[in-house]
């Protein structure tokens, strides 16, 4: 067990190491230097200075050591449009809007993903089965910022039952949660389903049964909780899916969130941002993996550690 | 002759004790055709005739076939026949309503919006099928070969695709497009290099279990190359699920294409894919709504076209549904 909980740490800091190490190549292999654009009206020295000031002056090893030092310490650099903020402050000023988003997302999917999945796996080709299945085509063809469009023009703009933008009062979550969770509750209700159907057809729902236990203890003690294991998996990329989704949702309802900002420095081209946001999207999703993966194997006894 | 025969036997004890009462009008002479129905038999199907059977069965998925079909038709023939072009610019006609002239409309620069949807359909299912055929390609190869040759060299490998797998796709594609600019190749290239990784995983569990098997054996025993046996009988034998995943990871890429034009990391103008339509349409959705309309319908139903068939390819090259 502790051998499998090491590897699997190594192995995220390894996909961190790369994903960095990816990032760091790319920026530089834009061709010419972050103050290429000002260097007409600079003069010689001034030029060496600013190189000198932002390391660039020195060989490309040089700039990797560093760069990968300051990562460790948790240091993105400094962010090229807001000259003098670190990219660390403008994660930690969006971090909040962005997880409590998620947050509330990952809650609201998982809980009516389950729900309609048991439903639909309890009482197959009804009409709520249809429903569900008819849910979880939608929820996969369409992308969440036609999701995200369609709900704010019907609630927001032409019903105004909810504010269109901004995170300030609880009304405005519902749209962006919605926006947010249609697709991974498409994935889940499906994924619960067929597990459910699975579990209900052993041996062991017959005992159950058999032996004159109430539907509900049946359902929700013995089917469910075998049906849960491959819904475990999921979290995994549930989150990162909503991460990603978040980018989406932030830019549509104007949230002040990482992904709003992600996409700011896409526009603006500000490299450093985009490097430290995307470092910082990456690492999130892998930490998040490791422990997914480590409750998988408490939780799962037959789960054997390779 | 039918290969497999069954003749329907019924012992002469049995026929003796029983009192026969047979109608008069079958007593008669049988007719040439009629000789061989004593035998029982089916011809015999490949996997490949199977699964279309299934397929054709599945209506949604059918009717998804035709759809996309009829949709590239349009896609490719469309612009040909209409007056107008992509880029043509009519600053006398902004922002026209739908009607007989412009059928979906123009947009602020006063370009008809039917022709802009239409090559927005090439570039994103362009981006769509390639991309899915490259992953096709690296996921087979690479998975092929670390599932053939086993050992250490799979492990070694297969470590690689975890690392790879366990970050989003999306910020690989991000970091690449921003760095190299965002032309069509560098998108289609983007998403086909970040997203290989389940293909790998698939073919290469698929090649474990196939390896293992007789046919396999009997193919090294007489002498066949390694390379004729990972391509024709351990690859073609995995047929089923590669291109079930190769089809799902068409919309997959046109989603990731739509994603990255509405953060505008997309192909770049005159140019416009369905995601930069429904993207530049976004402002004005309240007075213009229509502009959006289109291309975000576009996309969706050919979403909806490809995961049917997706699905029904899904059901159809399953072995546990053989029904």
């Amino acid at each position: 067990m502790v051998k499998y909980v090491l590897k699997r740490i190594v192995m995220g800091m390894l996909a961190i190491f790369i994903l960095a190490s990816v990032a760091f190549f790319m920026i530089h292999a834009v061709p010419g230097g972050p103050f290429d654009a000002d260097s007409t009206e600079m003069s010689e020295e001034a030029y060496r200075n600013l190189e000198a000031k932002y390391g660039i002056d020195q060989p490309l090893y040089k700039q990797y050591w560093m760069y990968m030092t300051n990562l460790l310490h948790g240091d993105f650099g400094e962010s090229l449009q807001y000259t003098g903020t670190s990219v660390a402050d403008l994660i930690g000023r969006g971090i909040g809007a962005t997880a409590r988003l998620a947050l509330c997302a990952l809650i609201f999917s998982v809980v009516v993903g389950l729900t309609l999945g048991i439903s639909a796996s309890l009482r197959p080709d009804s009409g709520l089965d249809r429903f569900c299945t008819a849910l979880s085509t939608i929820g996969v063809s369409l992308p969440n910022y036609v999701v995200a469009i369609i709900l704010m023009f019907v609630f927001a703009l032409k019903l105004k039952w909810v504010p269109v933008t901004g995170l300030d009062s609880y009304k405005c979550y519902f749209l962006p949660v919605i926006a947010l969770s249609l697709n991974p509750i498409a994935h889940l209700t499906k994924l619960t389903k067929t597990s459910m159907i699975d579990a209900l057809n052993q041996d062991y729902i017959v005992l159950a049964k058999a032996k004159g236990m109430k539907k509900f203890r049946v359902v929700c003690l013995h089917a469910l909780k075998n049906a849960l294991l491959p819904v475990v998996t999921y979290v995994g990329p549930l989150i990162s899916s909503l991460m990603i989704g978040s980018f989406v949702v932030e830019n549509m309802f104007t949230i002040p969130g990482i992904g709003k900002m992600l996409a700011t420095s896409i526009t603006m081209r500000d490299y450093t941002t985009l490097t430290g946001m995307v470092i910082f999207y990456g690492v999130t999703v892998i930490v998040i993996g490791i422990i997914v993966d480590l409750v998988y194997v408490l939780i799962d006894p037959r789960v054997k550690y390779d | 002759m039918p290969r497999i025969q069954k003749k329907l036997q019924v012992r002469d004890s049995e026929l003796e004790n029983r009192p026969v009462i047979v109608a008069p009008e079958l007593l008669g002479k049988l007719e040439d055709s009629e000789k061989d129905s004593e035998f029982i038999a089916m011809e015999a199907r490949t996997f490949l005739q199977d699964a279309w059977r299934k397929f054709k069965r599945n209506k949604l998925a059918v009717g998804g076939g035709i759809f996309l079909a009829l949709f590239v038709l349009v896609i490719i023939f469309g612009p040909m026949l209409s007056p107008y072009t992509y880029d043509g610019i009519d600053l006398t006609n902004m922002n026209a309503s739908p009607s007989l002239e412009h059928p979906f409309g123009t947009d602020a620069l006063g370009r008809d919006l039917f022709v802009r949807v239409l090559y927005g359909g090439r570039i994103s299912l362009t981006v769509g099928f390639v991309s899915a055929l490259l992953n096709l390609l690296i996921g087979t190869l690479y998975g092929g070969t670390a599932g053939y040759i086993g050992g250490k060299v799979d492990q070694i490998m297969m470590r690689f695709v975890d690392i790879i797998y366990s970050i989003p796709t999306m910020l690989y594609v991000l970091l690449i497009t921003m760095v190299f600019g965002s032309s069509l190749g560098t998108v289609i290239t983007a998403i086909a290099i970040s997203s290989w990784a389940s293909m790998a995983r698939i073919v290469r569990s698929q090649v474990l279990t196939l390896k293992e098997q007789e046919f396999t054996l009997a193919a090294n025993a007489l002498g066949a190359s390694s390379k004729r046996i990972l391509v024709k009988y351990l690859l073609l034998n995995s047929i089923g699920p590669i291109i079930v995943t190769a089809t799902l990871n068409v919309p997959t890429a046109v989603f990731s294409e739509a994603f990255l034009s509405f953060v505008g990391c997309g192909v770049a103008i005159p140019m416009a894919s369905w995601g930069t339509l429904s993207s530049d349409a976004l402002p004005n959705v309240l007075t213009y709504p229509y502009q959006l309309f289109f291309p975000v319908m576009a996309i969706c139903l050919s979403m909806f076209a490809l995961n049917f068939i997706g699905d029904g390819l899904n059901s159809a090259f399953d072995p546990r549904r053989n029904k």
